[in-house]
């Protein structure tokens, strides 16, 4: 038998000895056995035929009185894929999954796993998962682990079986966890990803109770762990608990760089996705990632990646040198790598900059090729980012012009040389040099040349005169590449026609660039963090796109899914105000909050366009709790010195100025304050989306008295008066249609007066008061209005229960009746009924409620609100500055940073000027077609605002409807072809809840509307199914199916496109169309 | 999971192949032996190798390539530490795992293979439990045991303690602890400290009756803190049996184990016998040890780390023609204690062709041309002491000069009876229900983990 199985591994074919071989499975030897099965596995199914004269000795083997000769047959019965074996399985496996002995339980639980992947209908049928599920409570816990692992991977596999557990199950699980060996602990942890907690306190048990799993010696036990902690801190509410979390999650992870260095390559690969998600573990940690001289050559490359991630601007000096070292080591690929991050780090911290020029300068001192050529390629990217700081070292580069082979560094050098032709002396000579081997470079090359030499001839005409004639020449006759030739082309017209234009064009200031590029995007990098440990984790890819079976796994969609996140430890000093305005952005949050809501329906009724007056500050995410909006929170911060840098070049003149005029109006805040003060703005509107998703967090902020009020500490009780006296002549500014406003304004203010001023619990009243008014108003319109009273209430509520300083509270609630001076909302709190005041009707365009986006505390008094509309296919900016401050605001202009869809204004910003308490409407007509750079999220726009108050960053998120052509209408079979021709993966399904339709036919004139045209509809059972198509000005089509219950309690959006990613934002623009007014 | 297993050869060809599921073929293994081992790069890019939806995930021990494959994405953690833990078993069976072994004992690798893994899913990996019931006559099990009743070995393999047999039974009763520590260090040719750590390893070898709970304790800080007074008069107590039987006393030895003082555990990690849920509640280790010599933790530590030895070198490169060396070691530890098998490594360029080295101090040194480095031996280092060498080394002259990459300078010793760490063995208590008397013994040693000195 020994020579068998020793012929059979050397591969050869042993299959004719099959009858023989049989004919020794009734040898009542365990070893023996064990060589027939070996056999019988490898040849069974080639000889099908014989494999069916090996069924009577198996049947035999499953009722031995030896377990472990049970478990072998029931074992190898499994392996054996051919139809009469698996048959005369099924009965003695029913019998084994319920066996006396553990051993043989563990082994039918597999033998079902491995039935249902060669028939899965059969393990249906034969209740066998039921089974299954059975042994989860078995006492066992090996059996308990290999049943968890069998429905997993059914479950994985499977199109229509989908595992989920509760909480009484997961905390089962975890109770066996205890007892199971260490494979066992990987299969139940990994069970446990299934689970989606519905209550933040869920979460955190689940975490807690798992957390001891971290100091286990086997790393897959660790990094499942580590995998499902950062799944559930998804739907922990609260930050402060997390902190705790993270803090225990750095040691584990250094701890496993000291196993096997396989074992380090994957953890070093899941840090890089961690640290992205949660920037502040592993802080400190900074040296448990420099290489040892004897790393294999991925973990220094992947350790190198970390480092990146790690440095700050506190560390900077200490990472350089240790770059420096590296870059002097022998492995090509690595020392490359080690001077690109150091180009990297100068363009991320600024006050590193200088070091690493230096570093960079002696690095190209040792005239190693392929270090200079690495070299030169970064400070391309150093003097892109700096320009004209470094101008001096240009000496330097020129020493090494003849060692430069590769395309991407003579391009690079080509590029230097021709940006700063009037400083280099010789700079025609230089180009001339390399111009000898024009036709025989690579394209790359020859279109940096190409720009380089007109550059030059533009600065120096008398230098250039001889190169460019030749040059343009070269690239129009003799080059294949249609690129080059048309750059030729156009050049060579540019030049001959309008040399003025030529300078203007060619010496252009380009446009920035940042180190966030090789970012992952959030809702990938949030899959990948579901993957921790996996493949898919290591190459960064979803599983779909290498397995082919591969389920895709989404956060569970749950009450208590928040999201939440930390903020990433500031990398320079500058936006070090990040963090403070972060601590009190929750102090502040629900007074800017309360202002947003009250602010913007106000503005939005007095303008007439009442139909949209929705809570819609939340934006397309969740705020202040969800990844996406954090990730660009510092983003005006860093706009000081990056993103935005070219705006506030605007006018250095005028920076003076508005100091001056920050202390004359009263403000107290300096320039630099500003930024974090709009982050803080940011941060705030974010909070209360989150309170807004229905969780508890409005709760959950903390009150503080005396930040509430800052604004308008100023106004207070007396501005109350002057306020509304000032809206007087504005309202009658905003249009005829609110001619009745001045009486009805008097009259709220003094009913406000008199159900809440004068009460001994005004909050009570107010909530009440609103609470009747929400049941008795038949207007769905008005309803959405009153929930985002409601919404206000609850906030101030949640103040007040929290705090005993009524004082402050009524100054809270006087500021929102300063802004309340507004028709709509008049009749709202007189009780009065609100159907007169309706205007909205469904077939209007969708226009989101105008949100703040400058906050009058942050900007001196100009607060800025705003909304994004498309009417008749034009795309409109709607904004309304209000004047706050004592003194006139003038001279607006506005800038548009660069974004994904390249929209920029259409117009300029024509807003006159703004005397003192007052406020103008301001309809900016938008354009696409500028210049285009991918935001996160996409729909994010940076936006400065100049002004005699100051120049002011802020961003915002447009609903994706606006780009929504008006020409997407598809047709029936098109649609069809279209929807079965898209894969699974480019499909997304979104749940809507609480449409604001009193018919099929308003819902369909609404989407249609907004540009999201329906193909077909049908009624099935209790719901109707919408198929609509639309399309992107970017080309992207969408098709979706929409079911609609029709109650219109919710709707699934179900939405395929080639373009998945923004399918979500699709999706929320759809879900706002369907609830918002 | 794991669809396939191969072992290979150095030269690439398949010793073991065991197909666990069937989505691949045997065929795979040609594929993994082009890609990887016979591929033109001499050096390995990544341990991971996906090709289409085929992951290859290989490491290499001795003269071999254990080889896992799978078709889905799963957890690369698990199936590397399942090859770590395949490569444990064969070292703990055949005393050796290279292709002489494997060659030898194919029935028994298959047997093996097809108990450890089921349908992919790795089971149970224990050497103990499997030597119960995966025998041959070519190896047998130090102890011999009487085959036991299938009922106990499958309630062993499936139970709580699968790491342990409960009919162990010894005349004398011994533990053996051995605190290992590596340092690992990273020094700058400016001498500052870039990376200073310790990795400890705490193994046991417990020759126990029954089924022994044990506890056991260490000089940890957060421990110390929070109880002082009653953990300090435990540990004394504790001790006794401990530091008069072991290797010298406490006190008149070990001038290079702090002494009394507590240790900041930055990490740790434990046997699967170590209670996790205790330890995370009170940091008691407590544990059910398995027969014979087994890992108990790891842990780490990255504060106040004891550096067992100072280098201060100087390197000057003389033009294209002459490097000029000169290294000064100093130990650091007490002068009771004294470093053992001491290698320093000193790199030279790789165009050396003559040095004159010359040692002032102890050991002797010599130039290794085959490795370009300058290897100083010395036997025997006391605590305390210094010594130092000056070489200059000729260079020849190249066409093309190529700058020297200055590899750092390795250092490699042992020192016993010294922890860098400075941790301590408080205590280990041994309970069983025969309350039979138990003797232990700890031993202390440190040795260079990778212990570099840029230059």
């Amino acid at each position: 038998m020994k020579k068998v199985v020793a012929n059979m591994t050397m591969g050869n074919d042993m299959s004719p000895l099959f009858q023989e071989v049989i004919a020794c499975m009734s040898i009542p030897d365990l070893e023996v056995k064990k060589m027939v099965y070996l056999f019988l596995i490898n040849y069974a199914r080639a000889r099908a035929e014989i494999a069916n004269l090996a069924v009577n000795g198996f049947e035999d083997d499953v009722n031995d009185p030896n377990p472990l000769i049970r478990a072998m047959a029931i074992r190898t019965m499994g392996y054996i894929y051919v139809d009469r074996v698996i048959e005369s399985l099924i009965d003695p496996l029913r019998h084994c999954l319920r066996d006396r002995d553990p051993y043989v339980r563990k082994t039918a639980a597999m033998a079902v796993l491995k039935l249902s992947m060669f028939d899965r209908s059969l393990v249906e049928e034969e209740k066998f998962l039921d089974m299954l599920k059975d042994l989860l409570a078995d006492g066992n816990p090996s059996v308990v682990a290999n049943a968890v692992a069998a429905l997993t991977e059914i479950s994985e596999r499977s199109p229509h079986i989908k595992l989920k557990l509760n909480m009484k199950i997961s905390n089962k699980l975890i109770t066996a966890l205890n007892e199971c060996n260490e494979w066992g602990q990987i299969y139940i942890l990994e069970s446990l990803m299934y689970v989606v907690p519905q209550e933040s306190g869920d979460a955190e048990t689940i975490i807690e109770r798992i957390m001891p799993r971290l100091q286990h010696g086997n790393s897959g036990v660790v990094l499942v762990s580590i995998k499902v902690i950062s799944y559930m801190m998804n739907y922990v509410a609260q930050t402060e608990t997390l902190e705790p979390i993270l803090r225990k999650l750095s040691p584990p992870l250094v701890t496993l760089l000291t196993s096997g260095p396989e074992v380090q390559y994957i953890t070093l690969r899941n840090i890089q996705l961690l640290l992205q998600r949660w920037p502040t573990i592993l802080q400190n940690q900074l040296r448990a990632f420099f290489c040892k001289y004897d790393d294999p050559i991925y973990v220094k490359l992947a350790k190198l990646e970390v480092i990146l991630s790690l440095t700050t601007e506190d560390n900077a000096r200490v990472v350089l040198t240790e770059l420096s070292e590296y870059a002097t080591e022998i492995d090509v690929d690595f020392v490359r790598k080690a001077v690109r991050s150091i180009g990297r780090i100068a363009i991320k911290i600024e006050l590193a900059a200088d070091r690493c020029v230096r570093a960079l300068l002696d690095l190209i001192q040792t005239k190693v090729n392929y270090v200079v050529q690495e070299a030169i390629v970064v400070i391309r990217d150093i003097f892109r980012k700096y320009p004209n700081r470094y101008e001096t070292i240009i000496g330097t580069l020129c020493e090494n012009l003849d060692t430069l082979d590769e395309p991407e560094a003579r391009a690079a050098m080509i590029w230097i040389i021709g940006q700063y032709a009037d400083r280099i002396d010789n700079s025609d000579v230089v180009l001339g040099t390399f111009l000898e081997s024009f036709l025989d470079d690579p394209a790359e090359v020859q279109l940096a040349m190409l720009t380089a030499v007109v550059k030059l001839f533009i600065m120096r005409p008398t230098a250039g005169q001889d190169l460019v004639p030749k040059v343009l020449k070269w690239a129009t006759e003799q080059v294949d590449s249609p690129d080059i030739r048309d750059r030729g082309f156009i050049y060579w017209r540019l030049l001959s026609t309008d040399p003025e234009m030529a300078r203007a064009v060619v010496l252009s200031d380009k446009p920035e660039i940042s180190a966030e590029g090789e970012k992952i995007d959030m809702p990938l990098l949030e899959e990948l963090l579901l993957q921790v440990g996996t493949l898919s984790s290591i190459y960064r890819k979803l599983p779909c796109t290498f397995i082919p079976f591969a389920k895709k796994r989404v956060l569970g969609p749950s009450p208590a899914l928040t999201r939440l996140t930390i903020a990433a430890p500031p990398v320079s000093r500058l936006p070090r105000t990040g963090s403070s305005a972060m601590g009190q952005s929750k102090a502040t949050a629900k007074q800017p909050a309360a202002e947003a809501a009250s602010l913007a329906a106000s503005r939005n009724s007095s303008s007439g366009f009442l139909n949209s007056s929705t809570l819609d500050v939340s934006g397309p995410g969740a705020g202040l709790s969800n990844p996406y909006i954090n990730d660009i929170i510092p983003g005006p911060m860093h706009g000081n010195d990056t993103m935005l840098i070219d705006l506030m070049s605007m006018d250095d003149d005028e920076y003076a100025g508005d100091g001056s005029a920050a202390i004359n109006s009263g403000g107290m805040v300096g320039f630099n304050a500003n930024f974090g003060m709009s982050a803080m703005n940011m941060a705030g509107l974010g909070q209360t989306a989150s309170g807004n998703g229905g969780s508890a967090q409005a709760a959950n902020v903390a009150p503080d008295s005396q930040v509430l009020n800052s604004a308008f500490d100023a106004a207070g009780l007396d501005a109350l008066a002057s306020m509304s006296s000032s809206a007087l002549p504005l309202a009658r500014m905003n249009g005829g249609s609110s001619s009745p406003m001045p009486d009805l304004m008097r009259q709220f203010t003094s009913s406000f007066d008199l159900t809440s001023f004068g009460n001994a619990s005004p909050v009570g009243s107010a909530s009440a008061n609103s609470g009747s008014l929400f049941t008795a108003n038949g207007n769905p319109q008005m309803d959405a209005f009153q929930q985002q009273q409601q919404l206000q209430i609850q906030q101030q509520q949640s103040d007040a229960s929290n705090s005993t300083n009524s004082a402050a509270l009524k100054k809270e609630v006087d500021d929102l009746a300063a802004q309340m001076y507004n028709t709509g909302l008049l009749n709202n709190f007189n009780t009065t009924p609100a159907g007169a005041s309706a205007s909205g009707s469904a077939a209007a365009p969708y226009v989101p409620t105008q949100r703040i986006l400058l906050d009058a505390q942050q900007t001196q008094g100009l607060e800025i609100l705003g909304t994004f509309a498309r009417r008749n296919g034009q795309i409109q900016m709607e904004m309304s500055f209000v004047n706050k401050s004592g003194i006139p605001i003038g001279e607006f202009a506005i800038q548009f940073n660069k974004n994904s869809y390249g929209l920029m204004p259409g117009s300029s910003l024509n807003a006159g000027t703004v005397g003192p308490m007052s406020s103008v409407e301001v309809t900016l007509p938008l354009v696409t077609g500028g210049p285009a750079m991918p935001m996160q999220p996409l729909n994010n726009l940076q936006i400065a605002i100049k002004c005699t108050a100051g120049v002011f960053y802020f961003q915002t998120q447009f609903s994706l409807h606006i780009l929504l052509e008006e020409s997407g209408q598809s047709d029936q079979g098109l649609f069809l072809r279209m929807w079965k021709a898209m894969p699974e993966n480019m499909q997304t399904s979104h749940t809507a809840h609480n449409l604001r339709f009193m018919s099929m036919e308003d819902m369909r004139n609404k989407l249609n509307m907004n540009n999201v045209f329906t193909v077909a509809q049908r009624a099935v059972g209790n719901a109707t199914h919408f198929y609509t198509s639309s399309k992107m000005i970017d080309g992207s089509v969408f098709y979706s199916e929409i079911k609609v219950a029709n109650n219109f309690q919710a709707a699934i959006i179900v939405t395929k496109s080639a373009n998945a990613q923004i399918i979500p934002l699709y999706q929320k623009a759809i879900e706002d169309i369907c609830t918002a007014f | 999971m794991i669809s396939a297993v191969f072992i290979y050869n150095q030269k690439g060809e398949v010793l073991i192949s065991r197909l666990y599921r069937h989505d691949v073929k045997r065929s795979v293994a040609d594929v993994f032996r082009v890609h990887v081992i016979s591929s033109p790069t001499s050096v390995v890019r990544s341990p991971v190798t996906t090709l289409g939806s085929t992951s290859f995930f290989h490491i290499r021990y001795d003269n071999l390539w254990l080889c896992a494959v799978t078709k889905n994405n799963s957890s690369a953690a698990l199936v590397f530490e399942f090859l770590y833990r395949l490569l444990g078993l064969g070292v703990s069976y055949f005393g050796r795992f290279d292709e002489e072994a494997v060659k030898n004992n194919f029935v028994l690798i298959y047997e093996l293979l097809d108990e450890v893994l089921d349908f992919g899913y790795p089971q149970n990996i224990e050497v103990d439990t499997l030597k119960l019931y995966v025998t041959t006559e070519s190896v047998r099990s130090k102890n011999v045991v009487e085959a036991p009743l299938p009922q106990s070995i499958t309630m062993q393999a499936t139970g709580a303690t699968t790491w342990r047999r409960n009919d162990i039974a010894y005349k004398k009763n011994e533990a053996f602890v051995d605190v290992i520590e590596s340092v690992n260090l990273i020094l700058s040719a400016k001498g500052t400290v870039l990376r200073a750590d310790v990795q400890g390893q705490i193994v046991m070898r417990s020759f126990l009756s029954g089924m022994p709970e044990c506890k056991f304790g260490l000089n940890d800080k957060l421990v110390l803190e929070r109880d002082s007074a009653t953990a300090a008069a435990r540990g004394l107590s504790a001790l006794t049996p401990v530091a008069p039987r072991g290797l010298g006393s406490r006190a008149g030895g070990m001038g290079g184990v702090g002494d009394g003082e507590s240790v900041e555990i930055a990490d740790c990690q434990f046997h699967q016998c170590v209670r996790l849920g205790r330890f995370d509640t009170d940091r008691t280790i407590s544990f059910i040890p398995p027969d014979g010599e087994f890992e108990l933790m790891r842990y780490r530590t990255t504060e106040n780390v004891n550096l067992p030895f100072k280098v201060l070198p100087v390197v000057r490169e003389m033009g294209k023609t002459l490097v000029e060396y000169e290294v000064l070691i100093k130990s650091n530890f007490s002068s009771k204690l004294s470093a053992t098998n001491m290698v320093v490594s000193i790199p030279t360029p790789p165009n050396a062709t003559k040095c004159r080295i010359k040692v002032s101090g102890v050991g002797k040194a010599k130039y290794h041309p085959e490795e370009n480095a300058i290897v100083w031996r010395i036997s025997r280092f006391q605590g305390l002491q210094e010594t130092s060498l000056t070489a200059v080394v000729d260079l020849a002259p190249m066409a093309k000069p190529v700058p020297w990459s200055r590899p750092p300078i390795a250092l490699d010793f042992q020192v016993l009876m010294f922890t860098a760490s400075g941790l301590l063995v408080r205590f280990l208590k041994v309970f069983e229900k025969s309350n039979y008397q138990s003797v232990k013994w700890v031993r202390y040693m440190t040795k260079a983990g990778s212990y570099e000195i840029r230059i």
